[in-house]
């Protein structure tokens, strides 16, 4: 006698067969013992291996998991530099300007018979104040008129311009967190 | 814990890590279930499935929906296990180390069995689960997503990246080993002897 072949033992197994179909072989089945056998072996097989236990991980995998996850989000130094650029560039900005305030200003004169700690500072204070009063002179002396080149204005246009520079900085930043968190 | 995943995968992208444990307890039984079919050892089944779960934490915001998120976790468990067999460099059917020290226990519905099946009906699962886990992973993952995780052929097909027919005709040759192997063991299918 001529068996079906495993194909149609599995789809008749697994209920994945059209009736019009099935009817085709019912007849053999009702004869054929090997068959039959077949089909409950494929069907028991299937059955079996769905209702096996699940194996599961160890019990701290979900912990582990989440300790991956946590620690990978905290930044280091450089990354959160990298991520607040846009602070940074706004803060020294407005360092830069305020040493240029200084820098043009009486009160910006810096005496040197601070305490040594503190020297260190002003010395740093003074370099952007040397730094941005060249700046300063570099852009007045390029887009200013013959009436400007006082103290006033290079207050003015230094205000303007790090007024602007923050609101750019600003939108910039805002757009970037924007899409980081899209 | 009645939370759909899509309700879990909200509550993690609106910056709740904490929730992301919830998804993990939800799948991680299933996950491993296929990580240890296709890696054959335990250890190196949960190292992978830990950088599967991982890696899915780190795109959920890129996944779109169109798949079940099971079906496509699956999927990158499934290709983060098959690279690791990968870099085993080919020798994962050398170590069969699966069984747990209790042995994991198979539970059937007895009464829907034949009479003599139903007489030993534990021999018989214990035989299917020792014969499903020496299958090779090619096969034996198959198998797995398409009985353990219940999946249709389509399913499988998006979870391993392959065509349906050799998604078939790899399920066919699973079973054909299966039917074999178990006939060989079990005494009480003679009339299925060649």
């Amino acid at each position: 006698m001529e068996h079906l072949s495993f194909d149609i033992i599995c789809r008749m197994a697994d209920g994945d067969m059209p009736q019009s179909e099935m009817e085709l072989y019912l007849t053999h089945l009702k004869s054929c013992q090997y068959c039959q056998r077949e089909i409950e072996i494929q069907r028991l097989i299937v059955k079996v291996s769905r209702k096996a236990q699940f194996v599961s991980p160890s019990n701290s995998f979900t912990q582990s998991i989440l300790d991956v996850i946590i620690h990978s989000q905290k930044k280091k130094w450089y990354e959160w530099l990298l991520h607040n650029m846009g602070n940074v560039i706004a803060m020294a900005s407005v360092l830069a300007f305020l040493g240029y305030i200084f820098s043009i200003t009486d009160t910006g004169t810096f005496q040197n018979d601070k305490p040594p700690k503190v020297k260190s500072i002003f010395e740093f204070v003074k370099l952007i104040q040397e730094g941005s009063h060249q700046l300063g002179s570099f852009l007045t002396q390029k887009f200013s008129t013959q009436s400007l080149g006082t103290s006033h204005t290079h207050t003015i246009i230094f205000a303007l311009l790090a007024l602007v520079l923050l609101v750019f900085i600003d939108r910039i930043a805002g757009h970037f967190f924007r899409e980081l968190k899209a | 814990m009645n939370d759909t995943d899509r309700e879990i995968i909200q509550r993690v992208l609106d910056g709740d890590v904490r929730s992301f444990g919830i998804l993990v307890d939800k799948h991680k039984a299933k996950a491993m279930t296929l990580a240890i079919r296709i890696l054959k050892n335990r250890e190196d089944a949960e190292e992978a499935l830990q950088d599967a779960f991982v890696r899915a934490y780190r795109a959920l915001s890129s996944f779109e929906w169109k798949s079940s998120f099971s079906t496509w976790l699956y999927r990158i468990v499934y290709n983060t296990c098959v690279t690791a067999v990968g870099k085993r460099n080919g020798n994962h059917h050398l170590s069969i180390d699966i069984v747990d020290e209790e042995g994991p226990k198979v539970e059937i519905e007895s009464d829907e069995l034949q009479p003599d099946i139903k007489m030993e009906s534990e021999e018989f699962s214990k035989i299917v689960y020792e014969e499903v886990e020496k299958l090779p992973f090619a096969y034996g993952s198959t198998f797995t997503l398409f009985t353990i995780q219940d999946m249709s052929y389509e399913e499988i097909v998006q979870v391993t990246g392959l065509p349906l027919g050799t998604v078939k005709a790899r399920l066919f040759r699973a079973r054909t080993m299966l039917r074999k192997a178990i006939v060989n063991r079990m005494d009480y299918f003679p009339v299925l002897k060649d």
